[in-house]
């Protein structure tokens, strides 16, 4: 027998519009990207040290090769400020767009998902879906060419996000990632 | 059928796009929303600064005895130029068929109907409804128009080929004075543009 669907109904909040924007920005960044920015940063920050080290120590080198490790920590940082940043402008959007505040119905099971909002109906079978990503917050659904939908986990019991995650896992495999360990709840 | 829609359409028509429609649709959008989004524009600033790079080389000559770093700088926009002219466009528009290779969604057919207030999408899987108000910006040409600015969507494309004349006629009227100011006609190499 078939298992029962999850549903979830809730409002999209500030946080999770930020949240949403936010795993949707991690999903479309490579992480051979992030890698090749974070070995740069590394690469520059040795530069500066070198430099330091083994060129002269006048005032205007010494503020070049500040500039040059302020970059590569900038480099290195990259990959957790990128989200902040998303979250940021997410966060101005939704402020500045209350059109964004709705109410949302969502349903899953082994099929796949559906989601109710007051503009938006969708029947979607996993088959349909670009891909999918979690991360500590959200469950991110996309639909490819920068269309997504989400589900909050606040919405969930730990059981719940179990069960979708190993939906997600079976229908899409490799185009379901995760971000690092996750916790249930 | 979504909660308030009740009035009747004032157009209504199918479309199914491929890959090929969505990659010309979005790079047609991307080159005619900014002045810098043409390649030609690109290719012409690329050229400016071959020039200003070139005309800075008899003064390096004079001030340090080579003109090695201004011809560098030539040779870079130069190269840069041609890039944007002739490879670059190439690249957007493979690159926008491989995202909608990801995208099943999209090539799904879909009933497309037009309402004073709103447009209504429907496919096998999904209904929107997006207000004409949440879009920033509407371009057509010949093949379809492309509606952009909605937050959820990266763009919309709506194909022309299943209308008939006249249905075209009412489509771009339509477009046109809903719109209003975000609504631009581009013609044809050799023709002429109207609206803002």
């Amino acid at each position: 027998m078939a298992d029962k669907p999850i549903t979830a109904n809730f409002i999209v909040t500030r946080e999770d519009y930020a949240d949403s924007r936010a795993a949707a920005g991690k999903l479309a960044t490579p992480p051979s990207e992030l890698m090749l920015i974070r070995v740069s940063g590394a690469a520059l920050l040795l530069c500066c040290f070198l430099f330091l080290l083994f060129l002269g120590s006048d005032l205007q080198r010494f503020l070049l090769d500040a500039l040059l490790g302020i970059l590569g920590l900038f480099l290195l940082g990259w990959g957790r400020m990128f989200p902040l940043w998303l979250r940021a402008r997410a966060g101005n959007d939704y402020d500045e767009n209350k059109r964004l505040v709705e109410a949302c119905s969502f349903s899953a099971d082994e099929k796949g998902i559906s989601i109710e909002r007051p503009r938006y109906r969708a029947q979607l079978p996993y088959a349909m879906l670009a891909g999918a990503y979690e991360d500590k917050k959200v469950f991110l659904f996309s639909l490819g060419a920068g269309a997504s939908c989400f589900l909050p986990k606040r919405c969930l019991s730990g059981e719940e996000i179990t069960r979708i995650r190993a939906y997600l896992t079976s229908a899409l495999q490799k185009k379901f990632q995760q971000e690092g360990p996750q916790s249930n709840g | 059928m979504l909660p308030n829609v009740s009035e009747t359409a004032e157009l209504a028509f199918c479309q199914t796009a491929s890959a090929e429609d969505y990659a010309r649709a979005a790079v047609f959008a991307e080159q005619e929303l900014t002045l810098t989004g043409k390649p030609f524009v690109r290719a012409v600033l690329c050229a400016a600064g071959a020039a200003i790079s070139a005309s800075t080389a008899p003064l390096s000559l004079r001030e340090y005895g080579t003109m090695w770093i201004p011809l560098l700088f030539m040779a870079a926009f130069a190269a840069a130029g041609l890039w944007l002219f002739f490879g670059e466009p190439q690249r957007r528009y493979r690159e926008r068929l491989a995202l909608f290779a990801t995208a099943p969604v999209f090539s799904l057919g879909t009933a497309v109907s037009f309402y004073r207030d709103f447009l209504l999408l429907t496919n096998e899987c999904e209904e929107l409804l997006v207000y004409w108000t949440e879009f920033s910006s509407c371009l057509e040409n010949d093949e379809c128009a492309v509606l952009s600015g909605f937050a959820e969507r990266r763009l919309v494309l709506l194909k022309k080929e299943t209308l008939s004349p006249a249905d075209r006629e009412r489509f771009s009227a339509f477009l046109e004075n809903t719109f209003a100011s975000s609504y631009r006609r581009i013609r044809p190499k050799g023709g002429g543009r109207h609206g803002g």
